[in-house]
This record gives C-alpha cells, sequence and structure tokens, in this order.
C-alpha cells in the first residue's frame, strides 16, 4: 500500500484540454472519492492514474515513484469498473484469480487469496459460477473482490454501484466502507452520487469542467464551499443561491425586500447562498424572506416547498416539517440561519468573506 | 404441452406450408441420393435407362472395388490418397484462413499503428475480385516459388480471407474496451489477452468460420486443377472430373458415383457434427 501524488495533471485530446491541472496528495490508507457532474472529467483523471489513458503533462506518482509511462500492471494498483468486466467465459473463481495467475504467485497462495476475499463478500457458494449466472450485485462483488485479492498500492474505483438498484447500492456502500476500514487500502472512488461521495470520503475531490474546484474534506465542502458551483452540488435539495445588492449591514434581495445581514464580506453586487435546511420560519414583525410556494413535495420526516421570493423569478427551496399544511400559493417568511451564510463572487463565483 | 409459436400456422395454411417445404427438400435433395442410388448398381444396370429409384444390390462390391484398386486403374491414385489429399488441402485452408484473418482482425481492431484504417481498406477491397481475376499472377508466383504439385501450393493461395478477416473485426469490435481495460490491469498482456479472453470467446464464431471454409477448401476446383499435373496430388472432385472425361460407354458410373458419394460425404459430416456450433456462431452474441 501506498500514497498516491497527482502533479499537476493534465489530459488534452487533440489540442482539447479537458483536465486543468490537478494537484494533490492522497495519503496512504486515504480514502478519497472523485464526485462531478458527467463530462466533468472525473473518469478520465482516474483512468490517468490507472494507467489507461496517456498524461498529457503533470505526474502521477504511486508509492513515490513516478508512474507516467508504465502499463497499468507495472502500476500496481486494481480497478473497479462501472459494468464490472468480468471475464464471461471464466468463473468466479478464476475471475478472481487471474491476475494473480499472470503475476506467477504460488497456487497456494492464490488460492488462499481467493478464499480470503470470497469470504469477505460472502461470494463463497458461487465460486464455480459464470458471471452470467449471477445477479448485478453479486457481479459487482465478484468485481471488487477481483481487484482486492491483488492487493495493490492503489484501489480505483469508477461509478462501481452505478448499476445497482436503490437498496442495493445504501448495501454495497456500507459494505464498502466497512472493507475499507478493515483493509486500509489507499482507495481513489469515482461517483457523481453526492450521497456515494459524502458517506464514503475521508476527502473529496469536486470537480467541474476538469477542474478541481474543492478538495477537502466532506464536512467542509459542505459547510464552507469554495464556489459557487461546489454550492450548488453538494447538498440536497440544493442550495439557494442569488444575487443581492450589499450594503452596510443590510441586502436588498431580488423582488425588492431589504434584509438585515451580519458579515457581509463587500458592498455591491454578490451572490447570496442558503440552505434550505438553514432557513427558519420569521418571528412576527421579523424582517424576513417572503416566499410563494409553488409545490410542496412530501416525502414523510420532510417536506420540501418550491417556490420564488415574492415579487421576483428567484426560486427557493425550503425545508419544512413532514406535518406542514402548507400548499400551493401559500406564503412564507424565513429568515436565514446568520452562522450558515454563503457568499460568493458574482463574477467568477470563488466564495468570499470566510 | 408446449406453448404454440406466434407463428403456428393451422388447417389449411399448414399443408401448403407443408407442401413447399417436402417440394423444397425434394428438390434439394434428391439429385444427391439418386447420386447414391447410382452408386448401387452395376455399369450395365446405370447405362440402361431408366435408372432405378431404388438402391441396388451391388453397393458392396462397387464400393470395396473403388477402396482395393478400382479409383487407382482409371485416375492413376487410389481413392485413400484422394480422400487424404482433399482432407489435408480443405483443413489447411480452413485453419490458416482462420489464423491469418484472426490475426489481421486482432490487429485491426486492438492496435493502433499507421495506416491501420488503409489496411482494413486493403483487406476489405479483396473480398471485391475473385479469385479467377488473380489467378495468372498467383500462378507465376506459385511456378518461381516451385509450388506446383505441393501441398503448400495447393493450399497458400487460398487462405487470404477477406469475408473472415471482416467476420472477425465484426465480433471483435463487440467486445467491450472495459474487457480489455480489466485485463490489462490484470497484468495482460497482448498475447495474454488473445489467448485467455478473446480466443475462448471467439470459439463460436471459429466453428462457424471453420465449416464454412472447410466445404470452401474440399470443393475447390479451379485452383487445384491448375496447380496439379501429377495424378498424386489430386484432389477428389479433380479425380472426379478427369474419371469423366472419357467417351460415355468407357467411364465406369459406378465407380464414379461412389467417388461422388465420398466427395459429398466428409462435407456433409462437418456440418452435422459441428452443426451445434456453427448456429450458435452465427446466431448469438453472447456476452
Amino acid at each position: 500500500m501506498a500514497g498516491i501524488l497527482l502533479n499537476d495533471l493534465r489530459k488534452s485530446y487533440a489540442g482539447n484540454q479537458v483536465i486543468h491541472g490537478i494537484t494533490t496528495q492522497i495519503a496512504d490508507g486515504e480514502f478519497v472519492v472523485i464526485v462531478g457532474p458527467s463530462g466533468c472529467g472525473k473518469s478520465t483523471l482516474l483512468r490517468m492514474v490507472a494507467g489507461l489513458e496517456v498524461i498529457s503533462a503533470g505526474t502521477v506518482e504511486i508509492g513515490g515513484k513516478v508512474v507516467n509511462d508504465l502499463e497499468p500492471r507495472q502500476r500496481d494498483i486494481a480497478m473497479v469498473f462501472q459494468n464490472y468486466a468480468l471475464y464471461p467465459h471464466m468463473s468466479v473463481r478464476e475471475n478472481m484469480a487471474y491476475g494473480l495467475k499472470i503475476a506467477r504467485l504460488p497456487k497456494a497462495e492464490i488460492e488462499s487469496r481467493v478464499a480470503r476475499a470470497a469470504e469477505m463478500l460472502e461470494l463463497q457458494p458461487y465460486l464455480d459460477r459464470k458471471p452470467r449466472a449471477l445477479s448485478g450485485g453479486q457481479r459487482q462483488r465478484v468485481a471488487m473482490g477481483r481487484a482486492l485479492v491483488r492487493e495493490p498500492a492503489a484501489l480505483l474505483l469508477d461509478e462501481p454501484l452505478s448499476n445497482l438498484d436503490a437498496k442495493l447500492r445504501v448495501q454495497m456502500r456500507l459494505q464498502i466502507k466497512e472493507m475499507h476500514l478493515r483493509t486500509g487500502q489507499t482507495t481513489l472512488y469515482v461517483t457523481h452520487d453526492q450521497v456515494e461521495a459524502m458517506t464514503l470520503a475521508d476527502r473529496l475531490i469536486v470537480m467541474n469542467k476538469g477542474v478541481a474546484e474543492q478538495i477537502a474534506t466532506p464536512l467542509e465542502v459542505y459547510e464552507r464551499p469554495a464556489s459557487e458551483f461546489v454550492a450548488g452540488f453538494i447538498g440536497s435539495p440544493a442550495m439557494n443561491i442569488f444575487t443581492v445588492t450589499a450594503a452596510e449591514g443590510r441586502a436588498t434581495l431580488p423582488g425588492g425586500t431589504v434584509l438585515p445581514l451580519p458579515g457581509l464580506p463587500r458592498i455591491g453586487e454578490l451572490r447570496l447562498g442558503l440552505r434550505p435546511e438553514h432557513l427558519r420560519p420569521a418571528g412576527p414583525g421579523q424582517a424576513a424572506i417572503p416566499v410563494l410556494l409553488r409545490s410542496v413535495e412530501r416525502l414523510g420526516a420532510d417536506a420540501f416547498g418550491y417556490g420564488m421570493i415574492e415579487g421576483s423569478e428567484a426560486p427557493m427551496v425550503l425545508r419544512l416539517p413532514g406535518t406542514s399544511g402548507l400548499g400551493r400559493g401559500d406564503r412564507v417568511e424565513v429568515v436565514p440561519d446568520p452562522a450558515h451564510l454563503h457568499f460568493f463572487d458574482p463574477q467568477d463565483g470563488r466564495r468570499i468573506g470566510d | 404441452m408446449a406453448e404454440p409459436s406466434p407463428l403456428a400456422v393451422r388447417g389449411a395454411g399448414r399443408l401448403v406450408a407443408h407442401f413447399w417445404m417436402i417440394l423444397g427438400v425434394i428438390v434439394v435433395a434428391f439429385p444427391v441420393y439418386y447420386v447414391f442410388v447410382a452408386s448401387t448398381h452395376s455399369v450395365q444396370t446405370i447405362l440402361r435407362p431408366p435408372l432405378p429409384l431404388l438402391p441396388g444390390p451391388e453397393a458392396a462390391r462397387n464400393y470395396s472395388d473403388a477402396f482395393s484398386g478400382g479409383i487407382s486403374r482409371i485416375g492413376g491414385v487410389s481413392l485413400w490418397r484422394l480422400l487424404a489429399n482433399t482432407t489435408l488441402v480443405a483443413l489447411g485452408i480452413a485453419i490458416g484462413k482462420i489464423a491469418i484473418s484472426m490475426a489481421s482482425a486482432y490487429a485491426i481492431v486492438f492496435f493502433r499503428f499507421p495506416l491501420r484504417m488503409a489496411c482494413f481498406w486493403l483487406i476489405f477491397i479483396t473480398l471485391m475480385l475473385p479469385v479467377e481475376v488473380r489467378i495468372q499472377p498467383t500462378y507465376k508466383v506459385m511456378v518461381d516459388l516451385g509450388l506446383i504439385d505441393t501441398y503448400p501450393g495447393l493450399i497458400l493461395p487460398l487462405i487470404a480471407s477477406a469475408t473472415a478477416t471482416l467476420l472477425f473485426r465484426q465480433f471483435f469490435m463487440t467486445i467491450p474496451d472495459e474487457l480489455l481495460e480489466a485485463a490489462r490491469v490484470d497484468g495482460a498482456g497482448p498475447w495474454r489477452f488473445f489467448k485467455d479472453i478473446l480466443w475462448p470467446l471467439s470459439l463460436t464464431n471459429v466453428a462457424a468460420i471453420f465449416v464454412i471454409q472447410f466445404i470452401y477448401g474440399w470443393t475447390q476446383y479451379l485452383w487445384p486443377l491448375l496447380v496439379t499435373n501429377s495424378n498424386e496430388m489430386n484432389t477428389i472432385v479433380i479425380a472426379l472430373k478427369k474419371m469423366i472425361s472419357f467417351a460415355d460407354a468407357d467411364t465406369p458410373w459406378n465407380l464414379v458415383m461412389v467417388t461422388s458419394v465420398l466427395a459429398i460425404l466428409p462435407p456433409i459430416l462437418v456440418v452435422v457434427l459441428m452443426q451445434r456450433w456453427f448456429v450458435k456462431g452465427l446466431v448469438e452474441t453472447e456476452k
């Protein structure tokens, strides 16, 4: 096992740059999730680490060794693919043993490693089956097992749960987490699912259009998103972000309401971000944001109210109690929690203030 | 009870369908049957029309005569030798074609090299040229290489196959990229990937192409005719042709018919034995 070092990693296809210089250090045993919308370059980044894509500029180091020019097999990595990519003509056992067989490990060693992985993944009853006789979840576990038996320096996973149904995904997510705790395997995990990202990661790399917008722990990303993009991407429902005109100690919202706000970082136009869960109903006589509801989604424990700030087109999402009787056409007044205000630069979208 | 097929035809429609089917089978199979019938009669019976529709009493004599020297007397070469020649040539062509076309399809699909597409199109274009078009230059090459009257001379010019290359290319292109990448991550080089993954997955296709090409090789006429002078190197089809080039009355028709039956038999055997695989290879896209 070993750490991974990405140093100003770039990728271009025919002069068209798609990864714009990513630098980060992944510690030995760390679980890092690369998250972003489709087309943001997250899979490309992972494949560059794996050696399946040529690196245009910058370096990848695995275990202190620059691996840019090494074939995947020389990099001491293992990978789990989105569609599992199991060898269809080999049994589960053969699938898991194949890489070890090529590496010319002694037979007994191969057998014991496969047996251990099969036990950990509860695959013993299926060892002699072919992949086509397995369910999606079982195939996913075989793919995991095939990667784990290699005991690689780095384990790379490319959207490994996206082909599973919702229930199985939750189950496998927990299993992956547990496995990481047990093996302490340095892991790089790509997903577009923010729940997977938040729950699994020691650290997140949030990517957008080939740029790492923020590299930080999940909580930090949630509490102090580094840019408007990150703020909108992490959190569900998404953060409400709109333009306000700031003056001394107060801001004019869309629709003309003036709201006293502490900690405004500057005067003039700003983007203000408020998470739905950080808005509370206003007390009597309190200066508040008036919201006109257009629809309410009831999820049981919670309800989400979708509407607009009164007098404007700025959309607002509110988190309401599950028992709330509010509905379409109702007017609600809310006040933001002053501890959870986010300000972004209207030009470049970067976080301003603290 | 089995579920009726959605295309099941009932009543009169069924009768009509069967009528046409049986008619088709008769048209195709009757000449073959007639050849077999003729091979069981004496020359005299065959030459005195009409030829009986049922097998005659001479089967044992005709066949034992053919195998024990009858054919050698007319053609100068034993039936055993003919069968061995033809088997060798047909196997050589089928296996050679599979080897060459798989190798070239593998290169075209999985490797990036300069002029890759040019190579592909060059192979593809030869599909449009029948063998006869290049027969003169090919003959000249064989003469210069001293391959007239040799097995390589019979086999080599026929093993380049655009059709098989194309079929393998199409099949290889259906292999998901991720399978190749998984093998690369597992440490398989190009040769191991071919041997451990591509070959096992191609087996049904190989079987289908083997059947087609074996029959193609077995029934070659023009090329063996050109490239062999010695009777010893004849294939069975050429020998047949030589046997009947006398005046009608001198032709030992019973032995010719025996030879015909033996010329038909191996391709049928190959098809029957490999039928399951053959059909699988043509219809199945299991992955």
